[in-house]
């Protein structure tokens, strides 16, 4: 049986307090989309994080960040997302908002450092992510159309994107486009000021998601010196599915803590609403739900913390992640699916944060790969090599 | 595929009003000079929708602004995200500048879009979609 130590048993408390006496409460005030806290409730917030010593969690050690390993990252994660905006904007980010901060750290030359990384942390500048685009995300390598041609120290790029979050309010985005011929090498990342001229965030993309909107980007002669390359030169992809393969761990655990909460508010009503003359927890067919519930809910957090604890321990994580993130994606949709069952009427009603997790999970089974590419990741590491069983491989 | 609203001013009379659907939506609210004094929505614990929250809005800006007013709206599941389109879009269209109202509610709208906003793959969306 897993053990958590002691240390981790007190962190988890105290973030599970401030969920419950903190968050909860304040949602009942707010919209049931909503994602972002009035200013004063966040101030108060953030200050309360930061007296804790739990702010900028992500922040990368060597930026000053704490020292946290993946696996408690994601337990974090997972008492975390434990309320209705929980699952894409986690206590409404007033334990600090990562974004981009690893990738640059790991990459940004010191000028680009100055520029982009340092803003970024101090909290003036926010980075959208533009990878995907209308010709396909699900394989970038291929279908990256964008262009971006040297034109003396410049770069120009032109092309479209699609499906990139909160654009409209970033000061700067990873701009990914091909520089070379067809494939995975030809890719290259750039860092562009959306304020350059030719930058242009057409619309927002409306989803099943209200929170961080999706937005669709025009790229038209968009100039940016070369100096403003992240990476070197066809390196881009390689820079994209670091950020995605690692990303895929702690995004599985929001939403097995989604999926948690879900079943606490299953369980609290199938005790207490009765129906032919019996709770609804002892009709068997509900309480078996709840236990379906339950397995999904404890198989998915084991695939997740052990894909952390291969990335704490350095070991190859790839098929890991991808095996953690169809897992808790997949088993979160029917741990919430179930409880909304159970709930009837209610389940679905907005009144119920029910609702806003089964919209946002569908997106999650797409989200960061879909379920279909973790599948083909997962088999290229099954079929490249001998067959052996993961434990003695 | 428009980032801004595209339906027609109606005359805020009380039979528009009582037209007005009670579902979830998007509004905006201007005066007789055209100019826009409200971009809001109307989420899910608005009691009666659209209707109850323009009726709100609209008997607020009369006491300020007389009668005249016109207004449009748009049934919205994801008003939240429709809204803060319509807000960027107003904002592109005018220099920066958003009605008074609301650029004191909380949380406040961050952000931009292009002006003239125009998608170029709408089209191509919505023909995959069909």
């Amino acid at each position: 049986m897993l053990q958590l130590s002691d240390e981790q048993q007190a962190l988890l408390e105290t973030v599970r307090r401030f969920v419950c006496d903190e968050i909860r409460p304040l949602e009942d005030g707010l919209d049931p989309d909503e994602s972002v806290l009035p200013k004063a409730d966040f101030d108060r917030l953030t200050a309360m994080t930061k007296a804790m010593g739990l702010y900028n969690l992500d922040l990368p050690v060597r930026e000053g960040g704490p020292e946290i390993d993946l696996v408690t990252r994601c337990l974090l994660a997972i008492e975390m997302s434990q309320h209705r905006a929980g699952l894409y904007a986690p206590c409404y980010d007033v334990f600090g908002r990562t974004g981009q901060i690893p990738l640059l750290s790991a990459w940004a030359t010191p000028e680009q450092r100055t520029r982009y990384l340092e803003p970024s942390i101090r909290g003036e500048k926010l980075a959208a992510f533009a990878l995907s685009e209308p010709s396909g995300g699900s394989d970038p390598g291929r279908s990256i159309t964008t262009r971006a041609v040297q034109d003396g120290d410049d770069w120009v790029i032109n092309g479209d994107k699609l499906w990139i979050s909160m654009a409209h309010e970033a000061q700067f985005a990873l701009v990914f486009a091909r520089t070379g011929g067809p494939g995975r090498d030809g890719i290259t990342c750039f860092i562009v000021d959306t304020d350059t001229p030719g930058f242009h965030v057409r619309r927002i993309v409306h989803t099943l998601r209200a929170t961080h909107p999706a937005t669709e980007l025009q790229l038209e002669n968009v100039r940016v010196p070369a100096g403003n390359m992240l990476g070197g030169l066809g390196q881009g992809f390689a820079l994209a599915n670091e950020r995605l393969s690692r990303n895929r761990i702690p995004y599985s655990a929001g939403c097995i803590g989604v999926a948690v909460r879900a079943q606490q508010l299953a369980i609290e009503w199938a005790k207490m609403r009765t129906a032919f003359g019996k709770t609804l927890a002892e009709h068997q067919g509900i309480a078996w739900m709840l236990v379906e519930n339950e397995h999904d809910i404890r198989s998915a957090t084991l695939l997740v913390l052990a894909a952390a604890s291969a990335a704490d321990a350095g070991r190859p994580f790839r098929s890991e992640a991808a095996l953690a993130k169809i897992a808790a994606t997949e088993a979160a949709a029917r741990v919430v699916d179930r409880s909304i069952q159970i709930h009837g009427g209610m389940g679905v009603s907005r009144e119920m944060p029910l609702e806003r997790w089964y919209r946002e999970l569908r997106i999650r089974r797409i989200g960061e790969g879909a379920t279909e590419v973790q599948k083909v990741i997962i088999s290229r590491d099954l079929l490249g090599a001998p067959y052996r069983f993961f434990l003695t491989r | 595929m428009s980032a801004s609203m595209t339906k027609p001013w109606i005359d805020l009379t009380p039979a528009a009003l009582a037209e007005i659907p009670v579902g979830t939506g998007v509004y905006e609210i201007r005066d007789a000079g055209g100019e826009v004094l409200d971009i809001g929505y109307a989420g899910a614990r608005e009691p009666f929708g659209l209707r109850s929250a323009i009726q709100r809005v609209s008997a607020e800006l009369a006491g300020q602004s007389g009668v005249g007013l016109q207004i449009r709206y748009e049934q919205h599941v994801q008003y939240r995200s429709r809204h803060i389109e319509l807000v960027l879009s107003h904002r592109a269209h005018q220099d920066g500048r958003v009605p008074d109202r609301v650029a004191a509610r909380e949380p406040a709208v961050h952000g931009r879009l292009a002006v003239g906003s125009q998608s170029r793959t709408g089209g191509q969306l919505r023909v995959a979609a069909e």
